[in-house]
């Protein structure tokens, strides 16, 4: 199973703090919530280790 | 394709004083703003240096929550300097002032289109000519203009995507946790800070009166862990030990740049202003005043290469940032090299210096602060210090 990152929408304070860090723009606050574009995304994991709240998280893939 | 003569992307403080002044000159304006509403939600802590910010707009009491006189810090062992200083700052109502900003941007002619997204702008190589915007029902639409300002705070996208941010760096930018906290009883006059290895590693935490009853209470940390265990377990810490019977009522979150110099304001006819140029005291993170300056030189500039028609970029550049660095560059520059002592001090150096202040201050005033006498002082309690010397030159 690939693993991705995945918002825990319900512990994200859309402070866009991880945007500016992600070294490759994957990262992206929309209107109220927090994308990640998976195509971009190496799994670097500077975003979940700079996020104050944990919001950003690993998780399985699931294709459906 | 709709058509202006200037386009701003965000509706905080840099792109609203931006706008206005583009717009009292008497060009059309376009401030797109993701949010409903500017101003919320808020992440910020709210103070301002009194005279820096009445140097740029004459306040409104509505944007006032509480007058600072004092200035408290507190060491690792709990000794404290407590710096008497009438008319410090300010602590604010940001939502209020962002509100009351872009309104007076709108009054002076900019059009305001809320929940619009900037995505990108487009150009031809030499010159960038048209921006997207994406709207929540998915909707994208192309806008023209002659000249475009990205205020976008630190996400700072489109700026990043011209071409002229870099991704942040980790290893250089705290993870800031705040909260609101009512319920607590505290001086309204004194914005106290605190500092050390335990409180918040490589940064510090503070607290901020809003009213008598309550304050954004919040601190930044560096570290290599994952750092939302340790700055939410050093705040909840701080709270409950210092303020027993609070009540978080509000959470935010957030980063503040450090300031990398001139290259981050201008790319072509996009200059970027505020928080997205990086425009901020590196030492402590302020941002607010700063945002509001950059805007409003390079709305000035704006408006100048809009009367002038579109030539070759030298002159914008003398303009903007030119003209902002030209008052601000010096003192960005310093707590640039001061924040990089700053990392670098242990907690013995913390009480040290806590206790060379307190000499100083018991002596002389804030009024004409003599800083070779402060130094003196520092360097005859803490002899260590002077290895650190050299991160300042
Ligand atoms: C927790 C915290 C506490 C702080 N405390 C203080 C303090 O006490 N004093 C101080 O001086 N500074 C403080 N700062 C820094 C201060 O908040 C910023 O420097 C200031 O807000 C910068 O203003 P700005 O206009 O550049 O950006 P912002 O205020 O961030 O405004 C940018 C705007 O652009 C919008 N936007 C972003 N991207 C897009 C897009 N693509 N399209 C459309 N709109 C977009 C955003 O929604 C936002 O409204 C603090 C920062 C944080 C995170």
């Amino acid at each position: 199973m690939p693993i991705m990152l995945v918002v825990n929408e319900s512990l994200c304070l859309e402070c866009g703090g991880c945007v500016p860090l992600c070294p490759e723009d994957a990262l992206f606050l929309s209107f109220n919530c927090l994308e990640c574009n998976t195509d971009l995304c190496t799994l670097c994991r500077i975003c979940i280790q700079f996020c104050p709240v944990g919001a950003i998280e690993e998780g399985e893939y699931v294709d459906v | 394709m709709s058509m202006y003569d200037a386009v701003v992307i965000g509706a905080g403080p840099a792109g609203s004083m931006a706008a206005y002044e583009i717009a009292s000159a008497g060009y059309s304006v376009l401030m797109v703003e993701k949010h409903k509403r500017p101003g919320l939600p808020m992440c910020c802590a709210e103070g301002v240096g009194r005279i820096s910010f009445e140097k740029i707009i004459d306040p409104k009491p509505e944007w006032i929550s509480s007058r600072i006189d004092t200035v408290r810090v507190v060491a690792p062992d709990g000794s404290d300097v407590s710096v008497a200083y009438p008319g410090a700052g300010y602590i604010l109502e940001r939502p209020r002032l962002d509100y009351d900003l872009a309104q007076r941007a709108v009054a002076a002619g900019c059009r305001l289109e809320c929940e619009t997204i900037g995505t990108h702008v487009d150009g031809n190589g030499d010159r960038f000519e048209s921006i997207e915007l994406r709207r929540p029902d998915g909707e994208r639409v192309m806008v023209k203009a002659a000249i475009f300002i990205a205020a976008d705070g630190i996400e700072s996208q489109i700026a990043r995507r011209a071409g002229v941010a870099n991704a942040v760096d980790i290893e250089q930018v705290e993870s800031i946790l705040e909260y609101r906290v009512e319920n607590i009883d505290l001086k309204v006059d004194t914005i106290e800070f605190f500092v050390g290895n335990d409180v918040a590693p490589k940064g510090y935490l503070w607290v901020f009166p809003k009213s008598p009853n309550s304050a954004n209470i919040g601190l930044g940390i560096i570290s290599d862990t994952k750092r939302s265990e340790e700055a939410g377990y050093r705040l909840d810490k701080f709270v409950e030990k210092n303020y027993p019977g609070a009540v978080v009522t509000h959470k935010t979150a957030g980063l503040t740049p450090k300031y990398q110099g001139k290259k981050m304001f201008r790319i072509r006819n996009l200059l970027a202003a505020g928080d997205a140029a990086r425009a901020l005291d590196s030492l402590t993170g302020a941002g607010i005043v700063n945002a509001m300056m950059s805007g409003k030189y390079a709305g000035a500039a704006a408006a100048e290469y809009l009367s002038d028609g579109v030539d070759g970029y030298n002159k914008l550049d003398n303009l903007y940032p030119g003209r902002f660095l030209e008052v601000k560059a010096d003192e960005l520059s310093l707590y640039l090299k001061l924040k990089n002592v700053y990392i670098r001090l242990k907690d013995d150096d913390f009480i040290d210096i806590i206790k060379a202040l307190r000499e100083y201050f018991t002596e002389n005033s804030t009024e004409g602060i003599n800083t070779g006498r402060l130094l003196a002082g520092l360097i005859r309690t803490r002899p260590r210090l002077i290895r650190l010397v050299k991160y300042l030159l």
